[in-house]
């Protein structure tokens, strides 16, 4: 079984660096983009194992992508954990197809326990 | 006024007639019509008698388009009253009535004068209101510049809000990811003092970010900004999303969660975001103050109302402190608790939020002996969320220049089938099926259909009459076709009716009104 793939689209390259370098220290394969169309290209290119996802962003929004990988039968599948601020909790539980949510500013661990328990249910 | 005089023919000698005539030239109230003098030997009376007829038989002769209201005649004595009052319609008044008659002239001369003195004050008080009505449309503009002025710093201050929400909190997340890189030593080894500095850093840039949450939510609370978003949402749905998402923490803590659910599901009409943060609240203080045991966290489903109940083992309150948990700025556990800090605001946003919805919240508690939060929400009635719907869907449609339609179908057994008696859980079936049905048919998802009973309601937002037509056409084709699936026995009538804003009605109450054929809600 080689690396899982984590795709993370976040309009915050500086927060995107951070949790590169987390995540490659912790033995995933990274792969960041900065809004949700070129994040969508990423993840038709790339098949990630699971998207890391914020949701506001430039040129595509969070809910926005999920609308359009839900019928992308390559990537429907695809676990999706939502980053975001407190004020959409509800708005997000809504979407189908969000595996978890976390809040911003996130804290490690619980990213990475998420993270975790998402790739081992697939 | 000229057509209502009253009309005088002056009767009698020369000079007395011609005085009168003189007074009354600018009678407001009488006219005179005409003289006729008898005497003596001037001119006049030369004329009269030269022409050989009498002074009766002159004001026999008068026409009838001239007719008089009053002979005013001036010489008493020598009229023969008998053969004057044989004259017809004319009323005679002598010198007395005359005398009267002057009186009154003279009255209503000084009434005149008295009325345009009356007038002139008037347009001098009238310019007086001209001038201040220009001054209060001059100060209402500055009011309006105020207003606008006030409109765009609230706007602004909306702004910094969603400004500080979102771009703070990013800024936040990269600077605490950062520390916990370098505190998990990923890009390289650290000393012990270093790293219980960094923790130091990173607890305050997580109480920060709290802070801000809690800061945001009470501003938008105390503003009157926040607006509830309510929904018939199932309360247990969200203690149990509430509940997994505490339960890492809590099991990290060697803390245990239970939950109790009176039913399965419990529907409430309520914000399901807001409802959320209370409960997300209420745990969080919960797993902060207690270090082992449980939180136990108890939906139940009362008469009137929905109970919720988060309990601790944890170390408890004060009698004194828990007078003031829920003011703001209040860390009753301040002194105890050496871990988390909170920000002093997360129970008074719970209360708020409850107090919203027109629930109530209260805590007890023993020091050292657990707390128990227990806040209650009252039951809803479809009736109320129809007319909340119907009055949401005027507000907006008279903002937006449209219109809003409601269509209430109503279900009945005919023929054999009402004879047959009801059976309620076939009823229920029925009924369930109908409304699945109706929502099958609506155009978008801002359109809604609630069930009252028996009784259905679809919402058409931004829908003409015409449009709603056609929507009743669908329902109705789609029910008579058996969309009611197997649970609905055959031999069903269904009714409907129409009421749209602002085609039938203005008010929720008159759309209710038409709905429900006049009978009163």
């Amino acid at each position: 079984m080689g690396k899982k793939k984590i795709l993370m689209i976040d309009d915050e390259p500086e927060l995107v660096d951070m949790v590169k370098k987390r995540l490659e220290a912790s033995g995933y394969d990274f792969i960041g983009s900065y809004d949700g169309a070129s994040g969508m290209e990423a993840a038709v290119r790339d098949k990630p194992d699971l998207i890391l996802l914020d949701v506001r962003m430039p040129r595509m929004d969070g809910y926005t992508f999920i609308k359009e990988i839900r019928v992308n039968n390559d990537l429907k599948k695809i676990p999706i954990i939502v980053l975001s601020i407190v004020d959409q909790l509800s708005e997000v539980f809504k979407l189908e197809g969000v595996i978890d949510y976390i809040e911003k500013p996130f804290d490690t661990e619980e990213l990475l326990e998420k993270i975790r328990v998402c790739i081992e249910k697939e | 006024m000229g057509d209502n005089k009253i009309r005088v023919l002056i009767v009698g000698e020369a000079a007395g007639a011609e005085k009168f005539l003189g007074e009354f030239k600018d009678c407001p109230f009488t006219k005179v019509i005409g003289v006729i003098t008898k005497g003596p030997e001037d001119g006049s009376a030369k004329r009269l008698r030269g022409s050989g007829v009498s002074l009766f038989s002159k004001l026999e002769s008068v026409p009838e388009t001239a007719r008089t209201d009053s002979v005013l005649v001036l010489d008493d004595e020598d009229i023969d009253l008998k053969r004057l009052s044989q004259i017809p319609k004319p009323a005679i008044i002598g010198k007395t009535g005359a005398g009267l008659l002057l009186q009154m002239k003279r009255e209503c001369n000084k009434a005149q004068e008295r009325l345009k003195e009356a007038k002139d004050e008037l347009e001098i008080q009238a310019w007086g209101l001209k001038k201040t009505n220009e001054g209060v449309k001059l100060l209402y503009k500055e009011l309006e510049e105020k207003n606008r002025r006030l409109k765009e710093l609230d706007r602004l201050k909306s702004d910094f809000l969603s400004a500080v929400s979102h771009e703070l909190r990013t800024p936040l997340s990269v600077t605490k990811e950062g520390i916990s890189l370098i505190l998990d030593e990923i890009p390289g080894k650290i000393n012990d003092k270093q790293k219980s500095i960094l923790l130091t850093a990173k607890n305050n840039i997580d109480r920060l970010a709290r802070m801000i949450n809690n800061l945001l939510d009470i501003s938008k609370i105390e503003s009157g900004k926040t607006q509830l978003k309510k929904e018939v949402v199932d309360i247990v749905g969200i203690a149990r999303q509430v509940v997994s998402f505490f339960e890492p923490k809590a099991s990290k803590k060697g803390v245990e969660i239970n939950a109790f659910f009176d039913k399965k599901r419990i529907e409430l009409y309520i914000d399901a975001d807001k409802i959320t943060q209370v409960f997300t609240n209420l745990m969080g203080n919960a797993l902060k103050f207690t270090e082992k045991g449980k939180i136990d966290l108890i939906v139940s489903e009362g008469l009137k109302e929905v109970e919720c109940v988060v309990s601790d083992t944890g170390i408890g309150i004060s009698e004194e402190d828990i007078a003031k948990i829920f003011d703001k700025f209040q860390q009753v556990g301040k002194n105890y608790s050496p871990g988390e800090k909170g920000t002093g605001l997360g129970l008074s946003i719970a209360k708020e939020i409850v107090e919203m919805h027109k629930g109530s919240i209260e805590a007890e508690s023993r020091q050292n002996n657990g707390t128990r939060f227990r806040f209650v929400l009252p039951k809803f009635s479809w009736n109320d969320v129809i007319k909340d719907y119907i009055n949401l869907g005027i507000m907006n449609s008279s903002h937006n220049d449209k219109a809003f339609s409601v269509i209430k179908v109503s279900a009945q057994r005919s023929g054999d089938a009402g004879k047959r008696g009801i059976d309620k859980k076939e009823d229920a079936a029925c009924a369930a099926e109908m409304l699945k049905a109706l929502s099958a048919k609506l155009r978008s998802s801002k359109d809604k259909a609630v069930r009252d009973g028996n009784e259905f309601f679809v919402i058409l937002n931004d829908c003409a009459r015409q449009d709603a037509l056609k929507v009743i056409d669908r329902i109705k084709q789609g029910l008579e076709a058996g969309d009611c699936g197997v649970y609905c026995p055959k031999g069903i009538e269904y009714r409907t009716e129409l009421a749209t804003y602002p085609h039938d009605a203005k008010t929720s109450g008159e759309l209710m009104k038409i709905l429900t054929g006049g009978k009163e809600q």
